[in-house]
């Protein structure tokens, strides 16, 4: 059984991803931000960077949010980048480290995407065991998240929600929810945010993730491109508090990667998550009363 | 296709050029041509790598007009998708790619800037290593031609027929083309990244002498290259002056390791 790092997950406000372009600042100013999460990839290669998230670690609780495991790869892992991880993991001690349901390599080729799987028990299978060989090789619990996508395999035999499910229940694995994805997959190719939420165990859920998406038309109709390029939508904030009504609070993360705002507005973002975990989780209080 | 290998494969295949019909077999249209589907992940994959190589490359980005590079990148793209798993990796082949671009051919300096850029792109990567002392030469039994020297690997080395430094020093910050000086007719540049950034153009036979060092040839090899240039070439000079910058963390003889 692998534990998460910290007893006080659940009383976390919300944190932010942090980008290159805002390290300095935040350096700078301290803002009052309650965590920051990054991707582990920008700072296996770059000591200067590393030793400015050191810093911060000093005051911040760090979060680590993979983009290249490729978990769902049909061949074996990359064990170099395996290997730089856990270095990477025993020298921050994160209080969170997540990845993705998708694959990014074939063979020796990394296409740095995060590409889309079957929903096979094949597909499971492979997941199944590389997260293994992951909390093996790192001795925690990682979480698992949820896809955005654009396109659904037409052998598929389980529903995403399935997947993940009986992925948690064969791994012991946490999930990490993103609700922007949710809504992206659901919009693009019919992800059932009920059957989301009917299915999926809450016990899982370690964390959720915000930010926004763009629409774009193609061939006349509207697809939904996850580029975590804007604010978080109205009908997206709708979701994270049914997510919460049903599965309780947690550790909420506010992603900005492309046309990234001034820090400032990344902070406003946050700060309207925490307002509204904050008004719900009383609402379920006053309930429980 | 039956396996979910296969599947990657073709995936990969379509993000290289056109899917493969076995594949679109394969996607749910949902209301959609499958093959505007997979687009969307093969642009997203090249805008991606387009992002990466012109963060790695920015003076490039700058001499070319964006279009251009953007032309640049989607046809190198096509060729070498990434062999490592973190972008930062990525690119090594860029300057090569534009040495034999057609579209860059009057733009000589082009691969070279692009060569400097790499380089610069990796001195940074490296944390300082302990030197050791022209000293540890002595102990050593081997006859010291044979030896090779572990020369430090946040320092690299490139030549060029162009004035390359100038031409990356006037597109930094807001610095542009009007702030380059007359250029030199060519360059012999030590690369160092450890404490900051630092371009030093060497003498030709200093140059010869460490970077066929830094390629692994032994003393006496590197001394002989670097007297063919000049007969002027004082080895034990160049020597000195090697290990007084710090720039040795190792030795090798034939029979392994001697120490680091």
């Amino acid at each position: 059984m692998f534990t998460d790092s910290s007893p006080k997950l659940a009383s976390i406000s919300p944190g932010v991803g942090l980008r290159a372009a805002h390290v300095e600042e935040v350096l700078g100013r301290r803002p009052d931000i309650a965590w920051l999460e990054v991707h582990p990839e920008n700072y296996m290669f770059d000591p200067g960077a590393l030793a400015r998230l050191e810093r911060l670690r000093e005051r911040y609780p760090l979060s680590l949010h993979g983009v290249a495991l490729s978990l769902g790869t049909a061949g074996p892992l990359d064990l170099r980048h395996l290997a730089r991880l856990t270095s990477l993991i025993e020298r921050l001690e994160p209080f969170l480290i997540s990845e993705h349901l998708a694959w990014s390599m074939t063979g020796d080729v990394h296409l740095n995407d995060l590409l889309p799987l079957p929903y096979t028990e094949e597909a499971l299978d492979a997941v199944t065991s590389h997260v293994h060989q992951v909390q093996a090789a790192i001795g925690r619990r990682i979480l698992i998240e949820n896809p955005s996508s654009y396109l659904r395999f037409r052998h598929s035999t389980l529903s995403e929600a399935t997947f993940l499910s009986e992925l948690v229940h064969r791994t012991d694995c946490g999930l990490l929810f993103d609700v922007n994805n949710l809504y992206v997959s659901a919009h693009n190719v019919g992800v059932n945010p009920a059957e989301y939420f009917a299915t999926v165990p809450a016990s899982a859920i370690g964390e959720f993730h915000l930010a926004g998406h763009t629409r774009k038309v193609i061939e006349g109709d509207v697809v939904l491109i996850d580029d975590h390029g804007s604010c978080v939508s109205e009908d997206v904030w709708d979701v994270y508090a049914e997510a919460i009504r049903c599965f309780g609070y947690r550790p909420t993360l506010v992603e900005w990667d492309t046309n990234l705002p001034t820090l400032d507005v990344l902070l406003g973002e946050a700060a309207k998550a925490r307002s509204l975990s904050a008004g719900l989780c009383e609402e379920s209080h006053a309930h429980a009363a | 296709m039956h396996t979910l290998r296969d599947l990657q494969s073709s995936f990969c295949q379509s993000i290289m050029g056109a899917a493969p019909a076995e594949l679109l077999q394969f996607i749910c249209g949902d209301g959609f041509d499958p093959s505007a589907r997979l687009s969307i992940y093969r642009n997203n994959v090249a805008a991606r790598l387009t992002d990466a190589l012109s963060a790695t490359y920015p003076v490039v980005c700058k001499l070319v007009d964006r279009r251009f590079f953007a032309y640049a990148a989607d046809t190198f793209i096509q060729r070498h998708l990434p062999a490592g798993a973190c972008l930062v990796e990525y690119g090594a082949d860029f300057p090569s790619f534009l040495a034999e671009f057609p579209p860059a051919a009057k733009l000589e300096y082009l691969s070279d800037v692009a060569k400097l850029e790499w380089m610069i792109h990796r001195v940074l990567q490296f944390v300082r290593q302990p030197s050791i002392s022209i000293a540890a030469l002595g102990e050593v039994r081997e006859d010291p031609a044979r030896i090779s020297l572990h020369i430090a690997p946040s320092v690299r080395f490139v030549a060029s027929r162009y004035a390359i430094d100038q031409i990356w020093m006037a597109h930094q910050g807001d610095n542009t083309w009007a702030d380059l000086l007359l250029p030199r007719a060519e360059v012999h540049l030590q690369v160092s990244g450890c404490d900051g950034l630092r371009l030093v153009n060497l003498p030709p036979p200093s140059w010869e002498f460490r970077s066929r060092l830094a390629d692994g040839e032994t003393l006496g090899k590197a001394c002989a290259m670097a007297t063919a240039i000049s007969s002027d070439f004082d080895p034990v000079l160049a020597l000195a002056g090697l290990f007084n910058e710090g720039l040795v963390v190792g030795l090798m003889a034939d029979s392994g390791s001697l120490g680091s």
